[in-house]
């Protein structure tokens, strides 16, 4: 029993894997855009519809819309490969938690920024771009880097539409072995050492960031 | 102060307040005309009245609650009244019940009104210079070169031209709230709001903020001030307007509402800042 065995077999997964969670978290992050504005809308209706987005997305298994839009859609002669149905699954699915980052960012930001960007007749446009979302990136990208990693091993959800994934890799292999418990164990290991470096490189993004910005709040 | 002028893009955004420095020392700038505001049912302001005339100092004093911050946040409209007329130069901005004002019309205002807050509120993520410099390129369309000498004119003026580089939290609270009130100069405001500006800071800092408000008002500058500073509103305020209950007691010079107040309301208010 040697995890180092069935490392080479597994990393072809890893290409997949990461390629599939950054497209994925990559959709999300731009449709969450939208989706938190709207939340924060000072329109109700907007602010319900983003509501039912978010309260939708979280709360129906992953599983459940892959299968959605892998089997689903086939019904009606749309036809996805297994990747692109992935992407686009767990894109909308991160677009409702990333849109309540980018909330929990925005929320950050002392209402007396934005008091004194109105006064200063910044417009709303302008106030966002230079005043808004820099001191809410502070506060967004630590909670975003988590929720990549978070997506780095709950894509392995793909390998039940067949993504060549690490997962199904692992999977494949201890059909043909009797090695299954070396295989995972494995395959988890594959996951760790993705991971870490991620977390590595985001914590580092991040400090650099916070720097760059400066002190959160003036006084 | 309007050196700079000649530079700015947007040109059509100088009109009104041309319209406005046209306006003599001493005729009436600001009319704010029955102003009311209601907190879901909570009446904050009563139906208030005030007019100012160009240059003049107006100190507002009065206990915490009594509407005196809500009343000077309604001449810039950050917050829309009720009801009530409000003309600033000859333009009525704000009229009965028209909830729907034009955010350009809005943008046109607060270049003509600039304001400080007790908390500074500079932004924190941006240098002192830069904070004097952002909406005079993102609001009056100056080039970044004009922005930034303007920008440290200004510093300069507040004497704060060697921290033009440091971030909010590099600076004491004085120098904070300096760095703000340049930042609010850099629009070339006629009227400047200060919402307790001294309020959060230590006294001897408190000085440094209102040595600058004191020239401020030595050079002409049309200014309103909601305060607690019981001497300079003695020494710099023209007129003394004294609030309770979303009212206007009581408004005359120093003289007579600071040291003679007609009111018992007045009196008792006074007797607590003073004789304590």
């Amino acid at each position: 029993m040697n995890l180092l065995t069935y490392l080479p077999s597994l990393a072809s997964g890893i290409a997949t894997t990461l390629a599939l969670t950054a497209l994925s978290f990559a959709v999300g992050a731009v449709i969450a855009l939208p989706v938190a504005m709207a939340r924060s809308s000072r329109f109700r209706g907007l602010r319900l519809l983003a509501g039912g987005y978010i309260e939708l997305v979280r709360g129906i298994p992953p599983i459940a819309w892959l299968f959605v839009l892998f089997f689903g859609l086939n019904q009606f002669q749309i036809r996805l490969n297994s990747f692109t149905a992935a992407v686009i699954g767990l894109g909308i699915i991160s677009a409702g938690y990333i849109a309540e980052i980018y909330r929990a960012g925005f929320n950050a930001v002392p209402p007396g920024q934005r008091e004194a960007a109105s006064a200063l007749s910044l417009s709303s446009r302008t106030t966002f771009g230079t005043v808004v979302a820099p001191q809410a990136l502070i506060t967004v990208l630590p909670l975003a880097i988590a929720y990549f990693i978070g997506l780095l091993k709950d894509s392995a959800v793909a390998s039940v539409i067949g993504v060549q994934d690490i997962t199904t890799i692992a999977v494949s292999l201890s059909k043909r072995s009797l090695d299954s418990l070396t295989i995972f164990l494995a395959a988890g290991a594959v996951y760790l050492l993705i991971s870490i470096p991620v977390a590595i490189l985001g914590s580092w993004i991040g400090d650099r960031v916070a720097q760059k910005w400066g002190a959160r709040h003036a006084r | 102060m309007a050196s700079d002028d000649a530079h700015s893009a947007a040109a059509d955004a100088e009109t009104p307040t041309a319209a406005i420095r046209s306006i003599p020392e001493g005729a009436q700038i600001i009319e704010a005309r029955d102003i009311t505001v209601d907190f879901s049912g909570n009446q904050v302001l009563n139906g208030v009245s005030l007019a100012v005339s160009r240059g003049e100092v107006i100190a507002i004093i009065g206990p915490s609650g009594s509407g005196k911050s809500t009343f000077l946040r309604c001449f810039n409209l950050l917050q829309v009244p009720s009801s009530g007329h409000l003309t600033i130069g000859d333009t009525e901005v704000f009229s009965g019940s028209s909830s729907n004002i034009r955010s350009r019309d809005l943008l046109l205002l607060r270049r003509k009104v600039g304001m400080c807050f007790q908390s500074f509120n500079l932004f924190p993520h941006l240098t002192a210079l830069e904070n004097v410099v952002l909406a005079q390129v993102r609001a009056l369309g100056r080039s970044k070169s004009d922005a930034r000498t303007r920008g440290m004119q200004l510093l300069e003026r507040v004497g704060l031209r060697d921290r033009a580089d440091m971030k909010p939290a590099q600076l004491s609270g004085g120098q904070q709230q300096r760095v703000a009130i340049a930042r609010a100069l850099a629009l070339d405001p006629e009227i400047m709001l200060f919402d307790e500006p001294t309020s959060a800071l230590d006294p001897e800092l408190g000085v440094e903020v209102l040595a600058v408000m004191r020239e401020l008002a030595d050079e002409g500058m049309t200014m309103i001030i909601v305060t607690h500073e019981m001497h300079f509103a003695e020494d710099v305020a023209d007129r003394v307007v004294f609030m309770a209950d979303g009212t206007i007691v009581e408004a005359g010079t120093p003289a007579q509402v600071i040291r003679n107040p007609v009111h018992a309301r007045t009196r008792k208010f006074l007797s607590a800042v003073i004789d304590r």
